[in-house]
């Protein structure tokens, strides 16, 4: 390891979430003022707000192994299958997908980028307790999490090559990298909500501008050669409505920091907010968690920031009252359990 | 705007000609200043490496006509070809657009580059350098490098010092003609050593049909599983809209939700105003 680094705990990673559930409520409570553990609880250097882009990470980031260290042997052989479905899951995990989506589009550099829900952050997280499953997941069905919602699709048992395969690929990337502990660069950018409510309206003047190139105009992403080269974002082939992705804090803080490709940190702050909701106020496949109506459902899996089952006008008093909100929010960040990031990486 | 009609205009008569059909008049004898494609780019769009002219098969043919476009309004500009490309007409950049996008992408002749070098150069197009906020090369031009219609161009195949000289005009400044200071910020990026690795790199790997071997190019997304745990999309809010009422598209960009339930009222009045001014 590196540096001093700015740690976070674990516990404030554990509550690391998920969907939509209820999200702050469950960082609040969970993410104690005194840690328990002797870990040096560094304040976060980035206040939420602060944009670190893309390469920006304050401190010392962990430093995954090369790729051209994976050993010539059978271990060797299951981490490069693992990285090889995290890479093109269309082909290699074909059966559990659901949509058009890699593993890739949101745990950009291979799963290696910090902002952008690493594996090698993610991996000493658990096993943790999760609202959203309402039960202790282990990486493994935290995984399945992410092929149930993000891509779509169904599970893989977590004794199928699939699994086994990318569990070995996290393991790998994280070796040397402390257990129960927090990294820098952890999950998604925390963005500090926006000076003006994020903005439908604005949100489609920055997408035109900025992402419709790559992802279309209607956010149906681009082929070449039969295959997605840049994802869909809303639509049939995209997330569904329980990934993690379609809350828009954080969409806003994947797409602060990564978006373009090479140019994190493009965006405003604002713009971020504002693609972020048009982004996700659009249609997408249905969450699979619902079993009664969409009211039922929102109102038991979503919470603000999320459009799911809102009608124009509750979605119009809730941006409102979210602004508000966001005003004493920035005022009072930094306040502990409002800066800590709330991982929105390890919650599909 | 009527220019751009005319372009449209042509693309779709042109388009509707089989992909075998004769080439262009000014592929083959060039009109007065606009001297013949092919004298440069060959019959095949395989360019020419000694003379760095760039092998132009399987170009989309959005990409080809902005860049002559480019060359034109001068964000793009080349000894050789900015006089050229002043004296083409729409017409012909289309026709010759359409014609050199339907062949096949040509092997290059690479130039001798050791093995090292074609490594190095791999990585970073396959990997690129993110901890520098270098992105890969494939990310935007495809697995393979085959190029993403229509703005990204296929980049396999191509010259090694072409692509080299490109790369210094973006990170000179002397091209800026790249959407979204996309090229500008990775040319930065990059040594000259890694320059001409990546360029080798790319030089290397030959033909279209070879490059798509590549394992990333696979399953598309029309082989998606039915199976059980995929669920059917349903609208976000509480009305019976179905998925295909949305996106679908009549209207460029900013109205893709214009259908949709969510988009057109909340919240837009004052936003809306701001955005005039802004």
């Amino acid at each position: 390891m590196k540096q001093p680094v700015p740690l976070l705990l674990a516990m404030l990673a554990l509550a690391a979430v998920s969907g939509c559930d209820k999200q702050s409520t469950e960082n609040t409570t969970v993410a104690p003022a005194a840690p328990p553990a002797p870990i040096t609880p560094a304040p976060v250097a980035t206040p939420s707000g602060t944009p670190p882009v893309t390469t920006g990470m304050q401190g010392a980031v962990f430093t995954p192994p090369a790729e051209s260290d994976i050993p010539k042997n059978e271990f060797g052989d299951m981490i490069l299958l693992g990285k090889n479905i995290f890479v093109n899951t269309q082909q290699y995990a074909k059966s559990y997908v659901g949509n058009g989506l890699n593993c890739t589009n949101c745990h950009l550099d291979n799963g290696r980028k910090a902002d952008s829900a690493p594996l090698w952050a993610a991996y000493g997280l658990y096993p943790a307790y999760r609202k959203k499953t309402g039960q202790v997941d282990t990486i493994g069905s935290r995984i399945q999490g992410c092929f149930r919602y993000s891509m779509n699709g169904k599970a893989p048992a977590l004794d199928s090559k699939e699994m086994t395969a990318l569990v070995t690929y996290h393991y790998w990337l994280a070796k040397g990298a402390p257990t129960g502990v927090k990294l820098p660069g952890q999950g998604y950018l925390a963005l500090a909500k926006p000076a003006m409510e994020p903005d439908i309206t604005r949100g489609a003047e920055v997408y035109k501008n900025n992402c419709a190139l790559c992802h279309g105009a209607n956010g149906e992403g681009t082929q070449a050669n039969g295959a997605f080269a840049f994802p869909p974002l809303w639509g049939k082939d995209s997330f569904n409505w329980g990934a993690g992705m379609h809350r828009v804090d954080t969409a806003a803080g994947f797409i602060k920091a990564n978006m373009p490709y090479g140019r994190g940190g493009m965006l405003t702050d604002q713009q971020a907010w504002d693609v972020a909701v048009f982004m996700n106020s659009h249609e997408r496949p249905k969450d699979p968690r619902a079993k009664g109506s969409i009211t039922q459902a929102r109102d038991q899996f979503h919470d603000e920031n999320c459009l799911y089952g809102r009608t124009p006008e509750e979605l119009a008093a809730l941006l409102a009252s979210k602004a508000q909100a966001g005003t004493s929010a920035a005022m009072s960040s930094t306040a502990p359990g409002t800066i800590d990031g709330s991982s929105p990486a390890t919650s599909h | 705007m009527s220019f751009v009609y005319k372009l449209i205009g042509v693309l779709v008569g042109v388009a509707a000609v089989p992909a075998a059909a004769a080439p262009p008049a000014i592929v083959t004898q060039g009109k007065g200043a606009a001297i013949a494609c092919a004298s440069c780019h060959g019959m095949e769009g395989a360019g020419n490496s000694a003379g760095g002219y760039p092998a132009l098969a399987q170009m989309p043919q959005a990409y080809f006509t902005k860049q002559i476009a480019d060359f034109k309004s001068g964000t793009r500009s080349n000894a050789v070809m900015s006089p050229i490309a002043k004296a083409i007409t729409p017409e012909d950049a289309e026709a010759a657009a359409s014609f050199y996008a339907a062949l096949p992408r040509p092997q290059s002749p690479s130039a001798p580059a050791d093995a090292g070098m074609i490594a190095r150069g791999e990585n970073l197009a396959l990997n690129g350098a993110w901890d520098r906020g270098l992105p890969a090369c494939f990310k935007c031009h495809a697995p393979g490098g085959t190029g993403v219609a229509p703005s990204f161009p296929p980049i396999a195949g191509q010259h090694v010092g072409y692509t080299i000289s490109q790369l210094q005009a973006w990170k000179t400044g002397t091209r800026t003609n790249d959407p979204l200071l996309l090229m500008k910020t990775v040319a930065e990026k990059l040594s000259d050593d890694e320059m001409r690795a990546v360029a080798a790199y790319l030089a290397s790997l030959g033909t279209q049909t070879a490059s798509l071997a590549t394992p990333a190019s696979v399953a598309p997304a029309a082989a998606l599983p039915a199976s059980a745990g995929v669920a059917p999309v349903s609208p976000p809010v509480n009305t019976q809209a179905p998925l295909s009422a949305t996106p679908a598209s009549k209207a460029p960009a900013p109205t893709p939700a214009s259908k949709a339930p969510l988009t057109p009222t909340p919240a837009t009045k004052k936003p809306a105003t701001q955005e005039k001014t802004k």
